[in-house]
């Protein structure tokens, strides 16, 4: 059953990459940044609301599915060491459901601008609003990236270089964090990879943990 | 300890906080009254405190990871004897918690937009009431596709019950959010004034709280 779990969450992970595609290219290349903070994109206007609603619909059928090849991992850290595992399992479900109020505040920026601004509003209104959805939505940006992203890809380090999930080595770099680094330097060292997503890198790396799991069980 | 009784608990207060959560921002208070062209905007909303909406949503993400977590509890307790059951409903129960957040953040940000659109006078409206069409119809489909997957996992607990997975009595299968939000229908349905906001406050929340105290009951 834990192989199925983490085949689930490889394919969770992808269709969650997919369902950022769809948020991010809501910009596209051409896009500025504009407003005080400088957090909205002038080309928001311009996208389809149906990538909003695909994103929004992928991201939340995905993010249970990713979590099982979580849950999976978790299982092969407890044939190991029971209490590490169950602690694994507590953790990431909280990041987890991090991610789910992270990825909506994500998916409700643009839209919120797109329909503000279609229906005569102005960009100060959008600002305020801004302003209380990242209050609102700061406890899931603490859980998505402490938890999911930083916690998750040290806790896997420590249980592989420890050989408490024993998989080779090599595979420490299919982890969120490692991801994340891979992203930035992609986007550091070419124009043509600046909009490329880093939350995509976030989201495969999640699905690297269920390959991880499943490499464990094989 | 028994980790199963630590996640059941856990669900029972995930629940209670989702009601928690619930109360700061579907207490709407009299005299409200059903505004805009999907009749999706409260009139009251421009009374409530706005700090009421963003810890509302707060609570909500806190609450339902322990939602999540009394699934979880059901989903493997049942799993020996049903493991097709105890499947669907670790799954769609962690899905639904999900949709929790979805579902509770989209109705609080709705009520924070028309509040600051609001902000510029009541000529502002028509700005108001096209801009919460627009953010409605975009936030609709995701919104019925994951209050049905919570549905379903509270089915599959009320399954658990009545084919006796569960080793609990056979009428707990009443505690379910369904039932509650029937409760609070009717209590609408007999006192209007009294009980304007009561199905939509606490009682599905109750609902799912319930599910943690079925499996602290289960398990002792």
């Amino acid at each position: 059953m834990y192989q199925i779990f983490a085949i689930i969450g490889i394919i969770g992970s992808i269709v969650c990459s997919i369902g950022d595609f769809f948020l991010y290219r809501c910009k596209g290349t051409d896009s500025i940044r504009i407003g005080k903070d400088k957090k909205i994109e002038s080309n928001w206007d311009k996208a389809k609301t149906g990538d909003f609603v695909v994103s929004g619909v992928l991201a939340s059928i995905s993010i249970p599915l990713y979590y099982l090849g979580l849950v999976s991992f978790a299982q092969q850290i407890s044939l190991q060491n029971r209490g590490m595992g169950i602690a694994y399992f507590i953790v990431l479900t909280i990041g987890a459901m991090g991610g789910v109020g992270f990825h909506l505040n994500s998916c409700f920026m643009p839209l919120i601008y797109k329909v503000v601004m279609q229906s005569g509003g102005s960009l100060q209104i959008v600002e305020e609003i801004y302003a209380i959805m990242r209050k609102a939505c700061s406890v899931s940006a603490v859980l998505t990236y402490g938890i999911l992203v930083f916690v998750n890809s040290i806790w896997v380090w420590v249980v592989i270089l420890t050989g408490i999930v024993e998989v080779p080595k090599i595979l420490c770099l299919l982890t969120p964090l490692a991801f994340l680094f891979v992203g930035n330097l992609l986007a550091k060292c070419s124009k043509v990879f600046q909009t490329f997503p880093l939350a995509v890198t976030n989201t495969l790396g999640l699905g690297g943990i269920a390959v991880i799991a499943l490499v464990s069980m094989l | 300890m028994n980790t199963n009784l630590i996640y059941s608990i856990a669900g029972l207060i995930g629940g209670l906080l989702c009601c928690v959560g619930d109360v700061l921002f579907d207490l709407k208070g009299a005299g409200n009254q059903k505004l805009g062209t999907s009749k999706n905007i409260d009139s009251n909303w421009l009374k409530m405190a706005e700090w009421r909406f963003g810890t509302s949503i707060m609570i909500a993400v806190i609450g339902d990871i322990g939602v999540g977590l009394g699934f979880y509890s059901i989903a493997d307790q049942i799993s020996g004897m049903h493991p097709v059951l105890s499947a669907v409903t670790g799954l769609t129960g962690y899905a639904g918690a999900v949709g929790g957040v979805l579902i509770h953040s989209s109705l609080c940000i709705q009520a924070v937009i028309y509040k600051r659109i609001m902000s510029g006078g009541e000529e502002n409206f028509s700005i108001a009431d096209h801009t919460l069409e627009g953010f409605y119809k975009a936030i609709m489909p995701p919104f019925v596709l994951l209050y049905l997957v919570l549905m379903t996992a509270d089915i599959c607990v009320v399954i658990a019950v009545l084919n006796g997975a569960l080793a609990v009595p056979k009428w707990m299968a009443l505690l379910n959010s369904v039932v509650f939000l029937l409760i609070g229908w009717l209590f609408r349905a007999i006192d209007p004034k009294k009980f304007q906001d009561l199905p939509g406050i606490i009682m599905p929340s109750l609902g799912l709280a319930m599910v943690g105290l079925t499996g602290i009951i289960a398990i002792l």
